[in-house]
């Protein structure tokens, strides 16, 4: 182009048989076929790394005391403490949530069912001992907030694999870990409309397959969440976050931020089947 | 070298005039530190934004499922086709709350839409149990359905890799701009939001499901389009009447051509500056221009005609145009600069566009009088004059101009005593007649009668008269204090004893609050037959129901309730009406609220309804001040001109008169006073005494000269005088053209203006000479009794 510019004008014909210009016009196929590799390459290597994230060693149970700080937009908090326990099977994961702070809402318990697929609605029960009585909740999707919090009841269970496309945007170094940052997208509206979010970004450390960090688009919105992992531990060769924090941004500035902060951490232990039903929601852990 | 100074100032400052910005919004009336806009923006920004609109839907049966059916394929074809909307709620997708054996469910009415006969009459009774729809979704006479759109705040877009850059910021910024700002749509994106939603209503709708649609964002749409056709049709028409009238009196081409560049320049320059300061071009702005136009022409008017005479009487084109700028130099700057000071006053306004109108309006005079002495002469350099080019028309008819000067002249120093005694009887009827003015400021008033916003309007305020919104703003000053017992029972007393209240002459229509889901809960979680279900909830109760809530339905808390649940919001829906009514209701209502509340809470009431009682109580404080800072500024001048205290208060006369018998006057037409004709006052006191000034000074000249009244009045009159009348019709017909204006309060406004104008001439001609033989005679007696 810049050949063509320091020349002096001349006609369209001189300038088609320009060796310059056709050399460009048939240079612009081999162009797009390398950018489709290109993205091919993209598209498969973010799919390759969130397999490797979804490969790693899981837990089959989990249990811990979290405390749940919310604070507001003008920076007022509140807190709760509660005893968590969870249990993935095949199909469902089981989770249970004993709140034992504060004072007026203790023994109140929460049991939850996620299943993976979406064509099965997740089922939730809570207990309130007040009126010593159990309810079942239906809630609609699961990107309804988690107890209030800046989590949904998506963001605390494993999406499907299969639910998004993913790629590789570019490759970061923060601090001293080397991150992938990868784009997710729902494969279809449902699923976004399920889990809340039209796009997301996600950071995946290098060394050990972890989200760290991601920024969620919601849906027709334009609200953004983001979360971090601030602290991380590695018990019996699996990575669990000791602290994670959560904000919900609407132009520019947080409106919202939860912080999760767990301990007396246990994994793979075994828990009773039974602290996941109806009937143990009143009797407690 | 004249010309190359002010051409870059003319091209740097017209260049702004492409990126003037139209603002219709209410909220922009308001200075942006003004507590009630502050309170406002706290509001939005804690709960989100409350622009909405409103579409009220007629059909033979609103629970029908075609009916039913319709109105979510509309509310759906809303959401993906109407930009910026936030929420659209109505009677199929509203929180549904059930209890069922074990099982308790939140869920949307969507689920519920039926399909056949049997399941309408479930709808209906479902919908009939509760008490979260009547007269929120649909009119208790079953007629109407209502479907309320809640517009969001714009945001710029998020880009990918932007975004990705705030994920690795380690103490993340705040755009604290961004929430602080009050947030409303832009001219451009409200426009689109209405024209999209329009196409969505004439897709939707037919004989058996009529659509009208309200509300702010319609309003100001309205008004937007209003305005712009005002603005063009004021400048277009003011330009055609200004010339014309030029030519009639001047009968020639630069008689015309040289005020005419004069005041397109002068508006031109001052329209760009209010864009170079970022001001918006607002409803009252709109009579800038062509206010500019008529007040910018009559300094050229006043040298052009003495310029004319000279000219006539065969002195040299230069020398001319020197003579003139000595004769009538000193009046055209005194003039401009009472003008500009009567102007001025509003510029401390504590209504936004009113205090733009001041500060542009005056600097629009002086920018004006800056073109006509500099550029006057360039041009009469440039473009050299034929004597016998034309002859003014005054100067066509001397015998008559003559004769009725004489008669003015004879009756005006002949019967002083006389003159002066009607014009006092004439304050005693308008004295009367300004007791009896009403203030007014409502936005739809002002629309025409027969706009299909008004229509609309009123046709579903007459199902659901709660079209207007006040919220209180329960502060409790603790965190979970809205889950105490005691709280919840203050805010339950509340809601009883507003709903259906009258409230200084306002009845509350519909009253909502946080409580009403939890009563809701509460009734599916105990079995309870008390109307007050929630009186024996205890403290541990509430906090697991709010907790249940917050599981089940979290977007709800969301709408009530900030995150530490310290605050709660109870809605009050009552119906449209004037602003000044409102005044009494709030007061009312933060009372009443007070006295609920006590100790516990602090009280904050806020809204677009307060808002709009601000901005016209706002506009009658800036007002009061206004008018006696336009009074204290122009008596001061006047004073200093004439060199003398009492002549200076007698020469304010002629111009007070005018003002006191047009607003006396419209005491008995019952014409209300409104933020347009609230300025009347001032505006007309800033013109008026130009022309007071202009015979007082020549009164002054010629008086020295004879020593004698009858021979001054007949010398000024000669001279000046028919530059008086020339201004003063040029300033009439300025006002008079916004008469053409489709809204009540600007045809009220350049009615009323006008009239002014001409009384304050005759004022002039009569009034102000009588003063002064009254004065000079008394003086003289005293002199020979000394």
């Amino acid at each position: 182009m810049k050949t063509d510019l320091q020349t002096p004008p001349c006609s369209l014909l001189k300038l088609l048989i320009r060796p310059s210009f056709l050399l460009a016009v048939v240079s612009i196929p081999f162009t797009l076929m390398f950018t489709a590799i290109s993205s091919f390459s993209e598209v498969r290597d973010g799919m390759v790394i969130m397999e490797q994230v979804y490969a790693k060693e899981q837990a089959t149970t989990f249990s811990a005391t979290v405390e749940m700080i919310l604070i507001g937009n003008d920076g007022g908090q509140r807190s709760r403490e509660m005893k968590m326990y969870t249990r993935h099977y095949e199909d469902v994961t089981k989770r249970v949530v004993f709140i034992l702070d504060p004072p007026d809402v203790r023994g109140t318990a929460l049991l939850t069912y996620d299943y993976p697929s979406a064509d099965q609605q997740d089922e939730q029960w809570m207990y309130l001992p007040a009126l010593h009585r159990t309810k079942r909740i239906s809630a609609g999707n699961r990107s309804g907030s988690f107890m209030g919090s800046d989590f949904s009841y998506g963001d605390m269970t494993q999406k499907s694999l299969q639910s998004h496309t993913y790629r590789l945007l570019q490759e970061r170094q923060d601090g001293d870990a080397a991150l992938w940052v990868i784009e997710a997208l729902p494969i279809d509206e449902e699923t976004a409309a399920l889990y809340g979010y039209s796009r997301s970004l996600l950071l995946v450390r290098q060394d050990n397959f972890v989200i760290t960090g991601a920024v969620h688009w919601l849906i027709a919105s334009d609200v953004l969440k983001y979360f971090e992992v601030t602290s991380l531990i590695e018990i019996d060769g699996i990575w669990v976050p000791l602290q994670v924090k959560a904000r919900t941004v609407s132009k520019g500035k947080t409106v919202h931020q939860t912080i999760l902060n767990s301990k007396d951490i246990e994994l793979n232990r075994p828990v009773d089947e039974e602290l996941f039903t109806r009937r143990r929601l009143a009797l407690g852990f | 070298m004249v010309l190359f100074c002010l051409l870059p100032v003319l091209v740097y400052t017209s260049a702004g005039l492409f990126d003037l910005r139209l603002d219709s919004s209410i909220e922009s009336y308001l200075q942006k530190n003004d507590p009630a806009l502050v309170s406002y923006s706290s509001f939005q920004e804690r709960f989100g934004s409350d622009d909405r609109i409103f579409l009220g839907i007629a059909s033979p049966d609103i629970f029908s499922a075609v009916t039913l059916q319709k109105i979510a394929a509309l509310q759906k074809d809303i959401l993906s086709s109407v930009p910026h909307v936030g929420q659209v709620r109505s009677l199929t997708n509203a929180l549904y709350i059930r209890g069922h054996g074990e099982d308790l469910s939140f869920g949307s009415l969507e689920e519920m839409i039926p399909e056949d006969t049997e399941g309408e009459k479930r709808f209906k009774e479902l919908v009939a149990a509760s008490s979260l729809y009547s007269q929120h979704y649909y009119s208790s006479d079953e007629k109407l359905a209502l479907l309320t759109i809640t517009l969001k705040c714009p945001a710029p877009p998020l880009d990918s890799l932007a975004v990705l850059e705030t994920l690795f910021e380690k103490s993340p910024k705040e755009d604290d701009r961004a929430a602080q700002k009050i947030c409303s749509l832009s001219s451009g994106e409200n426009e689109a939001v209405i024209d999209a939603l329009n196409r969505v209503i004439g897709k939707h709708s037919d004989d058996t499901f009529v659509i009208d649609t309200t509300g702010m964002p319609i309003l100001r749409q309205f008004l937007r389009t209003t305005m712009k056709e005002d603005s063009r049709n004021f400048l277009l028409l003011s330009l055609v009447i200004i010339i014309v009238l030029l030519y009639v009196l001047f009968g020639r081409f630069s008689g015309v051509a040289f005020p005419v560049i004069i005041v397109i320049c002068s508006v031109s320059t001052t329209i760009g500056l209010m864009v170079i300061l970022g001001k918006p071009f607002q409803a009252p702005t709109r009579i800038l221009p062509s206010f500019l136009i008529a007040v910018g022409v009559g300094a050229a008017v006043h040298i052009m005609s003495v310029f004319y005479q000279f000219l006539h009487k065969g002195i040299a084109q230069d020398k001319a145009m020197a003579m003139a700028m000595a004769h009538s130099g000193l009046p055209v700057i005194l003039t401009s600069i009472t003008t500009a000071a009567g102007l001025a006053s509003f510029s401390t306004a504590k209504v936004a566009p009113i205090a733009d109108i001041g500060l542009f309006a005056a600097l629009g005079v002086l920018i004006s009088l800056a073109y006509t002495l500099l550029l006057l002469p360039v041009l009469q350099a440039i473009f050299p004059l034929r004597v016998d080019a034309g002859r003014p028309l005054y100067l066509r008819f001397p015998g008559v101009v003559e004769k009725i000067i004489a008669r003015i002249v004879s009756l005006s120093t002949g019967y002083p005593r006389t003159i002066v005694i009607i014009c006092a009887g004439l304050l005693v009827p308008a004295c009367f007649g300004i007791a009896e003015l009403q203030l007014v400021h409502n936005p739809l008033l002002r629309l025409p009668e027969d706009s299909a916003l008004r229509r609309a309007t009123e046709q579903i305020s007459s199902h659901f008269p709660g079209m207007a919104t006040v919220d209180i703003v329960v502060d409790t000053q603790q965190s979970n204090g809205l889950r105490d017992p005691q709280t919840a029972q203050r805010f339950v007393a509340l809601d009883r004893q507003l709903t259906n209240a009258s409230l200084s002459g306002i009845t509350v229509f519909n009253v909502s609050s946080l409580y009403d889901i939890i009563e809701e809960v509460h009734r599916n979680l105990v079995d309870v037959s008390s109307e007050d279900p929630l009186a024996s909830a205890s403290a541990e109760m509430l906090a697991q129901e709010f907790l249940l809530l917050e599981a089940g339905a979290p977007r709800v808390l969301e709408q009530f309730t900030d995150t530490r649940q310290t605050l709660g919001r109870i809605t009050i829906q009552a119906p449209w009406t004037d602003a000044m009514a409102y005044g009494p209701f709030l007061d009312e209502l933060a009372e009443m609220s007070e006295e609920v509340f006590g100790e516990i809470a602090e009280i904050t009431i806020t809204g677009i309804v307060p808002l709009l009682s601000r901005t016209i109580q706002a506009a009658i404080e800036s007002m009061i001040f206004s008018y006696l800072l336009a009074f204290v500024v122009i008596s001061l001048v006047m004073i200093a001109l004439l060199g003398h205290l009492r002549l200076g208060i007698l020469a304010m006369f002629p111009n007070l008169l005018p003002i006191v018998v047009v607003l006396g006057g419209m005491g008995w037409a019952g014409i209300p006073l409104d933020m347009y004709t609230l300025l009347i006052g001032s505006i007309a006191l800033g013109l008026v005494i130009d022309d007071t000034i202009h015979f007082m000074h020549n009164f002054r000249r010629y008086f020295m000269l004879s020593g004698d009244v009858a021979v001054a009045v007949r010398k000024t009159l000669q001279t000046t005088g028919l530059a008086m009348v020339i201004t003063t019709i040029v300033l009439s017909c300025g006002a008079f053209v916004f008469m053409i204006s489709a809204m009540r309060n600007l045809y009220y406004f350049g009615m009323l203006t006008g009239i002014v104008i001409l009384l304050a001439l005759l004022a002039d001609f009569f009034l102000a000479p009588a003063l002064m033989a009254l004065y000079y005679t008394n003086q003289g007696k005293n002199r020979d009794e000394n």
